[in-house]
């Protein structure tokens, strides 16, 4: 059996949302202690490794390991009809395969959905040393990257002991974005060796936007020419940390 | 035709981008014809140049490449070569089909059926040797790699996937399975809305993915034994199959006697053009070759202007905006890499 309780929508279409960016067909693992979801988006560039606890939830009940996936996106409009503060109860029904889901609220909606067929695909964590380790705020992140999406679609992030630097060059225009250590965005720079490496904006700009509704603080890891982390603390316990692989000039 | 194994075989239906970053073998004869099939006026006349040409496969080819490298997507289109001596059969019986559809074609222009005459002028599409000239040099122009196979092509485009030179073979055919291509891909020459035969309906087509090792465990049969499968059902080298038989019945033989050889005495009716023995050779043993070079190289675009603008009469500025599409496709590609190099 598998249920979970919110008193509070919003959070559970934050994180919706969140997985979105990468999968539409999101395999969840349940367990007892905890909901979780490893995947990585169709073409392999991103991933997304989500945990969040029993304790985040107002109730939470599996009693025995499972899986289930779902169409994340057709799960997503199904929250958007909830408004900020109403309840949301998740159900599985074993016999008939669907997800029940309920908004209580003003007044009671039940919609049911089916579950597709789980993905039996194990994503590893990717094996990195990272040399730079940031934590920024989410919202300077995000104004970060959106000055960098006005000149290029892609992005350099570079780091020494002094700053973050984000730099952006497209055809015509440039951009340089500079995150002093102990300002306000950023709240903490250690760096072994200075390190660069180059994203694409598209996934990065969609992530850092997604996953800063459910997150005011991130922290970065990095090395030249590897896979960026970005771990979104989450305000209760739980995780949500991406993976985005690198860009790499080859000439 | 290619062997129908439609009912048996699990699919992932995706979104074209999600090939972003993929090298794609596609079965380029099979792509040419469905240009030339579908890309044609209302009353079923091809496209052509001032004397006559026709362009319907150069419009196809230039217009599709440029949409699937703009995604970021890698294509290699594999040319057929000598035909197997077995297909003879499949040849003469298209052939036949395509004479009949001409006849039609004429008598339904003639009476001013247009719907019917389109339907009937698809079925008359042929490819001819100058065809397939001009589309290796427009490819060549565009910078995008092709390889000759000595024989079949999709036999050829499974080898190069298998070897680990492309990621997937593209067809609309499932004869690339029998060949052991480990991936096939399955619209994506001619992926979005496609007009239901005779009826003015469109439908959206999406882009399915084939595995050969599902398929494999699915089936609960050996690589061998699907082949065998294939046999019973209908191939190019014994197109009608056996009569009645489809694919989930040929299954359930295969699976029940273990190979087309125990199978074929329980079998009311098996006949054979050939040796079955002999079709399955061509599919375990194919000829192909490993003599090839694969290398995308950024579009001579004065050189493809020249080539189907003077010469073809291509709008320029058409063709101008797609080699753009290519161009931006190239450098978003440029430098790109997926998390799988750091699983270790």
């Amino acid at each position: 059996m598998f249920k979970l309780k919110v008193s509070d929508a919003k959070l559970l279409r934050d994180m919706a949302t969140a997985i979105s960016i990468l999968v539409d067909e999101a395999t969840f693992q349940i367990t007892p202690e905890a909901l979780k979801l490893r995947a990585m988006d169709p073409s392999r560039v991103a991933m997304v490794d989500f945990e969040w606890p029993k304790t985040v939830f107002d109730e939470y009940v599996c009693t025995e390991p499972t899986k289930m996936c779902i169409n994340i996106g057709e799960l997503l409009k199904l929250l958007k009809r909830a408004g900020k503060d109403e309840i949301i109860e998740l159900a599985l029904d074993e016999k008939t395969g669907r997800l029940q889901l309920k908004i209580a609220g003003k007044y009671t909606r039940n919609f049911t959905m089916p579950t597709l067929e789980a993905s039996e695909e194990e994503v590893p964590t990717p094996k990195i040393t990272f040399n730079v380790r940031a934590k920024a705020t989410t919202d300077g992140l995000r104004q970060a990257v959106e000055d960098a999406e006005l000149v290029s679609d892609h992005v350099r992030i570079e780091a020494d002991n002094e700053k973050l630097v984000f730099q952006a060059s497209g055809d015509l225009m440039g951009a340089t974005i500079e995150l002093k250590k102990g300002s306000d965005a950023l709240l903490d720079l250690e760096a072994k060796e200075p390190s660069r490496a180059t994203f694409s904006l598209s996934y990065l700009s969609e992530i850092i936007k997604a996953a800063s509704a459910t997150s005011d603080i991130a922290t970065l890891e990095f090395s030249t020419d590897m896979p960026i982390k970005i771990d979104f603390q989450q305000a209760k316990e739980g995780k949500l940390t991406f993976y985005l692989a690198p860009r790499i000039e080859t000439a | 035709m290619g062997v129908n194994l439609r009912d048996i075989v699990p699919k992932t239906v995706i979104r074209l981008e999600d090939l972003s970053g993929k090298s794609i073998a596609i079965d380029a004869y099979n792509a040419l014809y469905q240009f030339l099939a579908i890309i044609r006026q209302p009353d079923g006349t091809p496209l052509k140049d001032s004397s006559g040409r026709i362009t319907s496969h150069l419009s196809g080819l230039l217009y599709r490449t440029s949409n699937l490298v703009e995604l970021g997507i890698k294509p290699i289109y594999v040319f057929d070569g000598v035909p197997p001596a077995l297909k003879e059969v499949e040849i003469k019986r298209r052939m036949k089909t395509k004479e009949e559809a001409l006849i039609k074609y004429e008598q339904a222009l003639k009476e001013g059926r247009i719907e019917e005459a389109r339907m009937y002028a698809q079925a008359t599409a042929s490819l001819k040797d100058y065809m397939a000239e001009d589309s290796k040099r427009l490819l060549d122009l565009m910078g995008i790699p092709w390889i000759q196979a000595p024989s079949e092509g999709e036999a050829q485009a499974a080898h190069v996937v298998k070897r680990g030179d492309a990621d997937y073979c593209a067809s609309q055919d499932y004869d690339s399975l029998l060949f052991g291509a480990p991936r096939l891909v399955r619209n994506v020459a001619i992926s979005g809305r496609r007009k239901l035969p005779g009826k003015n309906v469109y439908i959206e087509v999406e882009p399915e993915v084939i595995e050969l090792e599902r398929v494999l465990k699915g089936c609960e049969i050996t690589y061998e034994q699907l082949i065998d499968v294939g046999i019973l059902v209908g191939t190019d080298f014994n197109p009608e199959g056996i009569k009645g038989l489809g694919p989930k019945t040929a299954l359930k033989l295969i699976k029940e006697y273990g190979s087309l050889e125990n199978a074929l005495p329980y079998i009311e009716d098996a006949e054979f053009p050939v040796e079955p023995q002999k079709i399955k050779e061509i599919f375990l043993h194919p000829k192909v070759t490993d003599n090839y070079k694969i290398e995308w190289r950024e579009p001579d675009v004065e050189g493809v202007i020249n080539f189907i603008c003077c010469e073809r009469d291509f709008s320029e500025d058409r063709v101008r905006k797609a080699l753009e599409k290519m161009q931006k496709g190239i450098s978003k590609l440029k430098g790109k890499t997926t998390l799988e190099r750091w699983f270790g």
